[in-house]
């Protein structure tokens, strides 16, 4: 099948699935986006987006590899779903934590559930991409 | 965690469905058991 046809349920893609799966992951909606599902794609990028921001306020904190406890490393899996949020986030220094806060383990529960919601929108497009789903 | 439960509600059903009445019902039955299961869960803590 050339890459022009991939996708069924009359929606054509130019992308090949993983490749989708791959943007689907990096930014939150453009997997949904890009196979012309543009509303849903928003809305998947703003509800993941407002987690993350949520997280953010209440001085939640990513997962770190540092002391590679089998279930925080679950945790900074968790955290990598949110894609390029997560390194732009790291790279601005934004969830670093506040443990005093009464919000912080809350922060950090949002931050990771981000994610994870990321990791089903993209496994989504990705099954839209190869047709099993509608 | 009300908030937290109505957005992870709304993108799981919109994950799952397509059509807005099941997503709309889909959304409202997840963020009941959402809700409620925190009440319940909290209570029991609570007793115990």
């Amino acid at each position: 099948m050339p890459p022009s046809l991939h996708g069924r349920n009359g929606v054509y893609c130019i992308l090949h699935p993983y490749i989708i799966l791959f943007l689907a992951w990096l930014i939150p909606g453009l997997g949904h986006i890009l196979q012309r599902r543009v509303a849903k794609g928003i809305i998947f990028f703003c509800g993941i987006a407002l987690m993350l921001l949520l997280g953010i306020l209440m001085e939640g904190k990513f997962y770190d590899t540092r002391s590679l406890h089998p279930l925080l490393l679950l945790g900074f899996i968790g955290d990598l779903g949110n894609g390029a949020f997560f390194f732009l986030i790291r790279l601005l220094g934004l969830a670093t934590g506040n443990i005093k806060n009464v919000t912080y383990y809350y922060g950090t529960t949002y931050l990771a559930v981000a994610g994870l919601i990321n990791y089903l929108v993209a496994l989504n497009a990705f099954d839209i991409a190869k047709g099993r789903k509608q | 965690m009300i908030i937290m439960a109505a957005i992870i509600s709304c993108l799981l059903a919109l994950i799952k469905y397509n059509d807005a009445r099941s997503v709309t019902r889909y959304t409202l039955k997840l963020f009941a058991y959402l809700v409620g299961s925190v009440i319940v869960f909290s209570w029991i803590m609570h007793i115990v």
